[in-house]
Formats: C-alpha cells, structure tokens, sequence
C-alpha cells in the first residue's frame, strides 16, 4: 500500500473492486467468446458451402477490361483454384469448374507455369478429362514456360496410361528429351521402352543411339550404353 | 449516460461532414451499379454474382471507412488538443471513448443504411427476392463493421493514426485468414505448435463468422441461431475492443 492509498483508504477499496470487477468482466467476455467461437464453427462445418464462382469470369474475353491487370488477375483466379480444389476434394465434390478455372488461368497468362502442371497431373485424374488436360498441355508447350520438358512428359504419361497409345506416348517423351533442362539420359530410357512397348523396337533403338552420339556426358553414354545392351538382348 | 449520449452527438455531427465518407459512399454505389455489367461475365447466374458483390463491396465498405475514419477520430483529438476540453469537465475518458464510438457508429449505420438500400433496390431491378437470410448476411457484415470500428479506436488509443490504420488493416485480413487456421489445426502436429496455432485461433476474431455469403450465393441456408449467435459474437468482441480501448485511455498521457 503506497502512501496516496494510506490517505484515502476508502477511494483506494473502491478503486481495487473496480479494478477487481473490470478483470472479471473481462475474463466473462473471453469466456463467452470462446464458447461462441466454438458453437459457430461447429453450426458452420455443418452447413459448409463451396467457394462462391461469382468472380470467375465465362471466358477470356474479359481480358481488354481488365485493363492489362491479366495477369494479375490470373493469380487471383489461380488462388481461387486452388482454394476450390481444396474444397471440392474434402467434400468429396466432383471438381465441375475446375477445368474451366485452370483453362482460363492459362489463357489470361500463358506464361504461368504451375498451372500446366497442375493441369499435367491432376485434371485427366480428378476430372477425368484427359482431353482437356491435353488442350491445356500444349498451350503450355506452344507458350514462353521454362521446363517444357515437364510439359511434353506428361502429355507423354496422358497418352500412355489414358489413351493406351504408346507410340504417342514415346513421340512425346522424345520431345521432352530435345527440351533445355531435360534429364536426358532417365528419359531416354522411358521413351526406349515405350518405343518397345509401342511395337517400333528399331525407333527406339536409334532414339537411344542418338543420344549415345549426341550426348557429351560421360554419365548420360554410360546408361544409354547399358539401355542398348538390354535391348540387344530382348531382341 | 447523458455526457455518452452528448458525445455521441457531437462525434456523428463531425463525421457525418467528413468527406471521406461520401467518397466511400459514392465507390459503393458506383461499384454496385457496376456489378449488373460484371455480372454477365460471370459463370454464375446474374443474382447471385450481385448479391456476391454487393456484399462482398459492404464489408470493403466497412473497413475503409473504420481505417479512414475511425483510426484518425482520437487522434486528431489528441493531436488538436480539443480532447481537453472534454476530459476537464466532469466526464470519465472511458465515457468519451465510449461516446466516440456510438457517434461514429451512428454514421456508419446511416450509411450502411443507404448502402443497403441502393443494393436491395439493384437486386430487386434485376429480379432478385429480398430474402431472410440476405438480410440476415446484411446485418452480420453490420456486426462485423462494428467488430473493426472498436479495434480501431483501440489501436488508435496505442499508437499513432498512421500505424493505427496499418493495425486495422492487418486486423480486418487476418481475422478473415484465422478461419484458414482451424484447417492447419487438424493437421498441426508437435509439441508446442498446435497449441500456438490454438491461441493465435482464439485470440484472433474469426471475421469469417460474419461471412456468410458463400451460404446465400449456394442457397445453403443457415440456422437463426447461427445468425443470433454471430450477432453475440460480434457485439461481444465489440465490447472487450471498446473495454479495452477505454482502459488504455484511462493511462493515456494526453
């Protein structure tokens, strides 16, 4: 007790009660928010909505409006994606704007590269549309993006495993090889056992002679050198 | 409850002449009216992206006009020494922390007033239905205006006008991103960093309580009690910001 409150011992009770009572009223306040916290999040995972589409434009004709913010507004829609696939997959949706959403990301920034490989992976499996997934591909191939090479492999593994063509499965992986940044010498021996697979073993065989030749790392002939040896011998 | 009321007056008399509010007001409008072109771009149908974007511009409403006005309104007391006449008569400073926030209130309910008004007359143009439960989104992001007014006047009573706004700013987003922290929730894993995440989640308001818009978009209807109960919430973090504020006020070396 300081000497003001020795003083005025009555104003200091009545400051220490008031002071005792603001706490007070205070910790019932958090109370009733944390238990009001509680209650709305539960009434609200009962009645969860999915993500509004009100801002996802039709088609790309929106573009002379956005007044040269495209791409801008092509990273907003690419949140907007995947903030919806997140949704639709915990939900157990059936993913029905998704397509649409990546396809009009790529076509308001071409340039914008995870959504092709978003469309690569996921789009012919969540969606299952391969085809579109394929349009999406090779705007992307046909587009600026780094590590095209990426894009060419899985159009590649679309072709093999949704539309059993092998050949095309192989052509695409060959043109992955060809792209800068590519691990040459790994994909070579998918194409080579796709050629294979695809019934064209002489194909295959000079896709990876060309790479023997072509090739200046003594790592990348190695294993193209072992490639061609297992494939004297299934011959 | 008079020296209240009196400061009340006073403060909506102030800023019912602020410029900044019929600039905001004038945006709005002009953003709702915009809507019914935006609207035909949309995959959705034409009501539902009005009724998406006219709440949606309410809530952005909201918030301009508690950073614009509301973070400024103590300090510029302080700042031009006009507070002291108020706090040398027999009026407690948490009665004028108190009186400030029900004037601006008052404001900013007449212009969510007119907001609405305009928003309900556009949608009905187009052939929209005046639901329930659009009022009912109508009144929570009424709430949640209150809700950013009373943090901004506690920020402005630590700080200044400037970082005050910075602080509402940041408020009002990440109380809307505290919703995105019950999902890291589940998947929270160590021994400290769940609990973290715990109080961070209730420390923060949760500003998408108030958010409802998903609901009246998909039809997805809401219990009343849910309606009531954010309406509680809200009004209660409204009272711990306002008590607050009060309390740093009473400490204030003005």
């Amino acid at each position: 007790m300081n000497n003001t409150a020795r003083a005025f011992p009555g104003a200091y009770a009545r400051t220490r009660v008031a002071t005792g009572l603001t706490a007070l009223g205070l910790l019932v306040i958090c109370l009733l928010i944390f238990g009001a916290q509680n209650r709305l999040t539960n009434i609200r995972s009962k009645h969860r909505a999915p993500p509004s589409m009100a801002f996802v434009p039709q088609s790309d004709k929106i573009k002379p409006y956005l007044l040269g913010f495209h791409t801008a507004y092509a990273d907003y829609l690419w949140i907007r994606t995947t903030l919806y696939f997140g949704s639709e997959y915990l939900s157990g949706g059936q993913f029905k704007w998704l397509v649409h959403m990546v396809d009009l990301v790529t076509r308001l920034n071409p340039d914008f590269y995870p959504a092709y490989e978003f469309a690569g992976l996921m789009i012919p499996d969540v969606c299952n549309d391969p085809e579109a997934a394929k349009v999406i591909l090779a705007r992307g191939i046909s587009s600026g993006v780094t590590n095209k090479w990426k894009l060419w492999f899985y159009l590649g593994m679309i072709y093999y495993r949704y539309d059993d063509d092998k050949k095309e499965a192989a052509d695409c992986l060959e043109r992955a090889v060809e792209q800068p940044g590519a691990p040459g010498f790994r994909l070579a021996g998918i194409a080579a056992a796709m050629f294979r697979k695809a019934g064209a073993p002489q194909e295959g065989r000079e896709f990876l002679e060309f790479i023997y030749a072509t090739s200046e790392n003594p790592e990348v002939k190695r294993y193209v050198q072992g490639k061609l040896k297992a494939y004297e011998l299934n011959e | 409850m008079s020296a209240v009321y009196e400061i009340g007056v006073n403060t909506f008399k102030e800023t019912i002449r602020n410029n900044v509010l019929y600039i905001v007001l004038f945006f709005v409008v002009m953003l709702i009216m915009l809507s019914v072109f935006v609207a035909d771009w949309s995959v959705f149908a034409r009501i539902q992206v009005m009724e998406d974007f006219g709440l949606a511009t309410m809530s952005i409403a909201g918030l301009l006009l508690a950073v614009f006005i509301g973070v400024g309104m103590l300090g510029r007391e302080i700042g031009q020494k006009t507070v002291y006449h108020v706090v040398t008569k027999p009026v407690s400073r948490a009665q004028f922390v108190c009186g400030k926030y029900a004037g601006l209130l008052t404001t900013l309910l007449l212009t969510y007033l007119a907001m609405s008004a305009v928003f309900l007359c556009t949608l009905v143009y187009l052939g929209g239905t005046i639901r329930l439960s659009l009022l009912g989104a109508m009144l929570l992001i009424w709430t949640e205006m209150a809700v950013v007014i009373s943090a901004s006047i506690f920020f402005s009573t630590i700080t200044t006008s400037m970082l005050g706004s910075f602080f509402s700013l940041g408020f009002y987003i990440a109380g809307h991103l505290n919703d995105l922290l019950s999902i890291k929730l589940v998947a929270a894993k160590g021994s400290l960093y769940p609990y973290l995440l715990k109080a961070i989640y209730y420390v923060l308001p949760n500003l998408e309580h108030f958010n409802v818009r998903d609901n009246i978009i998909y039809g997805i209807g809401l219990p009343a009690t849910y309606y009531a109960l954010a309406f509680g919430y809200g009004i209660l973090y409204a009272t711990l910001f306002l008590s607050l504020a009060c309390l740093m006020f009473e400490k204030k070396d003005l």
